[in-house]
């Protein structure tokens, strides 16, 4: 996995990179976890097969990552088996908070891949300077800035169509470069209907839209400073979620950041970047469309955040530092209006989030010792301060009910270290790593007020006198190169202490009609978690390579039972051809049966699955446009199919046939 | 110029607004409380003089008196003076005229408003609604001594209760008949409210007297979430120095919820009242609340 930098160019805007990463190569690039390239033309774009994909699919070819999903959009990633609660999500270091207690819009939901430039996948608690509350991992997805170049103008336009679901996709970007200013903008549209499952089965209430809009400013200064701004505003409309009771009227953020960077500061110090951000996420459901509803509701949520952060990078000997401050404070807002059927009965009105207040101040320290060339040692700390207030009176007070005598402030001081030992022999690479690390329990585990999950029919309830989790972590990562063969094998096991789980409390009765119950978040004794990856490459015949990837993993609780959320043996096998502006693939996909299921958390067995893809791409060298042109299909024999995270088993897609156009226009 | 002109009329503006309100600040904390005052935040129901005296009755909310827990605040007035009694020894009686027989309901004794010179209060239960034939009258009496210094009495409409359910009439296992009237929470909020409530049994037709030590337990429900309930309720118990029974009570949102009822007697005896169970979805004898 290390060594995947997996370039999936989307033939947006110019080949060059933005300046401050032509500065962070060397030792750093080594050690980055995985960087998945997207925003970039050229010399990638012929191996990714499907440039148009969303970022949700982009997520879902990565190992560690698996995506839940409850439609066709807004999947949420989880990194080694663990979700939103134990990962962490940011945006070019941004910390932003989803404003839906249904987790029905993720971060990664507010982007589009004409955002983005890479994202930067670190498994565990290191690696990332910007994760808090991370135990599981972290995936910062860096924004695409044009940079400061050579006088340059790029305009693209980017097209899509996929028969399933009479899936639309349409952007066009432009970007300006020279030695002292960049900026670029673009927008971009989705739409899609009701998909259908393999076997032609609608699937009703799958349909979404979105459009985003966003630009990055830069301006470089004297005495090798730079101002940079960014917004990006993001609104999905009309959002279906078929495997959830609601759908999602709008959903809406509004991103903004700006930046100053010294660069050189001295001789020891190469790059300061201080960054000051503020988002604002809306989120409304919407369960009038549905038949049947037993009761309307109105669920609108929203979370906000400001927050800043400052990174100091510098070098002295064979050290290679980094110092990073970062503050933020959240407000994540939730609300359910129940209207009875009876209309002369007044609503029933209640927070869900009871206006959560969280600063959060942390100091993040990295050095690589860079023993020999082949050889250097990663170790990372990191100390925060969190302070939680509940802002609502009137949600404090039921809160109170179940909590008599809480407090409407809570501290916690979270730490954490890890440290990775790096190898490189010739043909082969070694890691060796661990890490110790706290989090405090997300705004939903402490604070969240009969929060209906329909995974397993049961009603939240938080607990604000939750412990933190801690989670010992060891990892191993081992890579061979023999000839055109590769063989790589990485594993990471996680010992968590106090883990976070609801647990049914039968004192309690639940609220949402026909819910099974009552679950209360509960600190388990312990849990365990591992996951692993197999990944064999060969190449042969010059333009051949055949990649086979296998992943296993296993998740325990303390009386030795299956976690939920734990995904099954699955597996891949790609051929692909490249040879000069031909690509072409052959995949195929699967599961073993989910054996380890678990029942005792409301999960139910998830058959096993193969299916089928194909695709190919030609990049056309006419004289001004240059053309890339990609076509493929999706699930060939339209098999009938869910995964093990897709919510309440709706089925994924049937066959789908796509094309892909990109066409720069300058 | 003129801009400073401006700015410096506005200057002089706030500092007589200023001035203004902090002299009249100081001018309300030495105001006297006059009787007026005293009931401005109350309604009038009735004026009777007889006499020297006038009763003056008041109640906290505008309409008639309904079935179920009503107070009432009362001002006496001697009319020579034109002074209001401070230390006036009340006492009343209501009783409802039926065609073929009249009876009173429970009642409180008449006490004076804490922290007022010329309020006084009590509370009626009243258990049945007056009709065009059938009515009830309440005899005031102010006495000193053995001396009765005033004796009036009014008719009042007493409406049935449109409402929420606040009051309710049962007759108990022990053949009893009692009657149970909620007084808190008179505004529900989201959270920990607390419940008090009066129990009296009827002794005879014109004597009803408070119970004494029973329990009361009690269930919130939200019949339109599944009967959803809270946790960490508490049942009544007797208070003696109110007469009332106490407790609390959880709600965990706005909107309408029944609140179930068992009634026990000294030893645990259930006297009337079901728990709910999968099949029992509500009490024979409940409280209501919206909000
Ligand atoms: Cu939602
Ligand atoms: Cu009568």
């Amino acid at each position: 996995m290390n060594k995947r930098i997996l370039y999936a160019g989307i033939g947006l805007f110019s080949l060059q990179f933005a300046y401050s990463q032509q500065k962070t190569d060397s030792v750093r690039n080594l050690c980055l976890k995985e960087v998945i390239i997207i925003g970039k033309t050229g010399l990638g774009s012929k191996n990714e097969p499907k440039p148009m994909s969303s970022v949700d699919e982009y997520m879902e070819q990565q190992d560690r990552i698996n995506l839940i999903k409850r439609g066709s959009y807004a999947w949420e990633p989880t990194i080694n088996n663990m979700a939103s609660e134990r990962t962490s999500v940011t945006i070019d270091g941004m910390k932003i908070f989803c404003a839906c207690t249904d987790c029905m819009d993720p971060v990664s939901s507010y982007v589009e891949v004409i955002n983005l430039n890479k994202m930067h996948i670190a498994s565990g608690i290191g690696g990332n300077p910007y994760a808090t509350n991370s135990i599981g991992g972290s995936l910062d997805m860096k924004l695409y800035k044009a940079g400061f170049h050579k006088e340059n103008v790029s305009a693209s336009v980017n097209s899509g169509y996929e028969t399933n679901g009479h899936y639309r996709i349409l952007g066009g970007s432009l970007a300006y470069s020279n030695p002292s200013f960049y900026s670029n903008s673009g927008v971009f549209v989705r739409k899609s209907d009701d998909y259908r499952a393999g076997g032609g089965e609608e699937v009703q209430f799958s349909q979404f839209q979105k459009v985003n809009l966003m630009s990055n400013f830069g301006l470089r200064l004297s005495g090798n400073r730079a101002v940079e701004a960014s917004v990006i505003y993001d609104v999905a409309t009309n959002v279906g979620y078929p495997a959830l009771t609601m759908d999602v009227k709008s959903a809406k953020g509004l991103i903004t950041s700006l930046s100053f960077t010294k660069e050189e500061l001295s001789p020891v110090f190469s790059k300061w970047e201080t960054k000051l951000y503020f988002n604002t996420i809306t989120h409304i459901m919407d369960d009038t469309k549905r038949p049947n509803v037993a009761m309307h509701m109105d669920m609108p949520g929203k979370s906000k955040t400001a927050g800043f952060y400052s990174t100091l990078q510098g070098r002295k000997t064979r050290h290679n530092f980094l110092l990073n401050l970062d503050s933020y404070y959240n407000q994540s807002l939730a609300e359910m209006t129940m209207y009875s059927k009876n209309p002369d009965e007044k609503p029933m009105f209640m927070y869900t989030w009871p206006d959560v207040r969280t600063l959060n101040t942390s100091l993040f320290a990295e050095d690589k010792y860079q023993f020999t060339a082949r050889k250097f040692l990663q170790v990372s700390a990191r100390l925060a301060v969190q302070h939680d207030r509940i802002r609502s009176d009137f949600g404090l007070s039921t809160l109170q009910i179940y909590y008599p005598g809480m407090s409407r402030f809570q501290n916690r001081l979270l730490w954490n270290v890890a440290a990775k030992y790096h190898y490189y022999l010739k043909n082969i690479q070694v890691k060796v790593g661990g890490g110790y690390g706290l989090r405090a329990p997300s705004s939903s585990e402490a604070y969240g007020f009969y929060l209906f999950n329909s995974f397993d029919n049961y009603d939240y309830l938080g607990n604000p006198q939750l412990k933190n989790e801690s989670s010992w972590e060891g990892n191993l990562a081992f890579s061979a190169t023999l000839g055109k063969l590769n063989v790589s094998l990485e594993g990471s096991c996680f010992y968590l202490n106090n883990y976070i789980i609801g647990k049914p409390d039968n004192s309690l009765t639940h609220m949402t009609l026909n819910a099974s119950g009552v679950k209360v978040y509960r600190n388990l004794d312990h849990a365990t978690i591992l996951t692993s990856d197999l990944t064999v490459k060969q190449s042969f015949a010059d333009y051949f390579i055949w990649t086979n990837k296998a992943s296993y993993s296993l998740g325990r609780d303390d009386h030795n039972r299956a976690l939920p959320l734990i995904a099954p043996v699955s597996y891949s096998s790609s051929l692909s051809f490249n040879r000069k502006q031909v690509y072409a693939e052959l995949k195929l996909q699967g599961a073993a049966k989910q054996y380890k299921y678990s029942a005792d958390y409301g999960e139910d067995q998830t058959p096993a699955y193969l299916i089928f893809g194909a695709s190919a791409g030609y990049d056309f060298h006419l004289k001004t446009y240059n053309p890339k042109l990609k076509v493929g299909v999706e699930n060939l024999f339209d098999r009938k199919y869910s995964t093990y995270s897709d919510w309440n088993n709706i089925s994924r897609k049937g066959r789908n046939y796509y094309i892909n156009l990109i066409i720069n226009l300058l | 110029m003129s801009l400073l002109n401006t700015k410096f009329k506005y200057f002089t503006l706030f500092i007589i607004v200023t001035a203004t309100l902090i002299t009249s600040c100081s001018k309300d904390e030495v105001k006297v409380v006059t009787a007026q005052d005293e009931v401005s935040a109350l309604q009038p129901v009735d004026t009777i003089t007889k006499g020297n005296y006038s009763f003056y009755i008041f109640k906290k909310d505008t309409g008639d008196f309904v079935v179920g827990y009503n107070e009432v605040y009362i001002q006496v007035k001697n009319n020579a003076t034109g002074k209001y009694v401070e230390d006036a020894n009340l006492s009343w009686k209501p009783l409802m005229h039926m065609t073929s027989m009249s009876h009173a309901c429970p009642y409180s004794a008449i006490s004076k408003v804490a922290n007022t010179n010329t309020l006084y209060k009590g509370y009626f239960i009243f258990i049945m609604a007056s009709n065009s034939s059938e009515y009830w009258e309440i005899a005031y009496n102010y006495v000193n001594g053995n001396d009765t210094i005033a004796k009036v009495s009014n008719q009042v409409t007493v409406a049935a209760s449109t409402g929420k359910v606040r009051y309710k009439s049962f007759k108990g296992a022990d053949n009893i008949s009692y009657f149970l009237a909620l007084v808190e929470p008179s505004k529900p909020q989201v959270g920990t409210n607390d419940v008090k409530a009066y129990l009296y049994k009827k002794v005879d037709m014109l004597t009803f007297s408070p119970v004494e030590n029973y329990t009361i337990q009690i269930d919130p429900r939200m019949p339109d979430m599944d009967n959803h309930t809270s946790p960490n309720n508490v049942n009544l118990t007797y208070d003696s120095f109110t007469q009332s029974y106490q407790g609390k009570v959880n709600l965990t949102m706005t909107g309408y919820w029944k609140i179930n009822l068992i009634v026990q007697d000294a030893s645990n005896t259930v006297l009337k009242g079901e728990a709910i169970t999968g099949t029992t979805t509500a009490s024979s004898i409940y409280f209501e609340l919206e909000f």
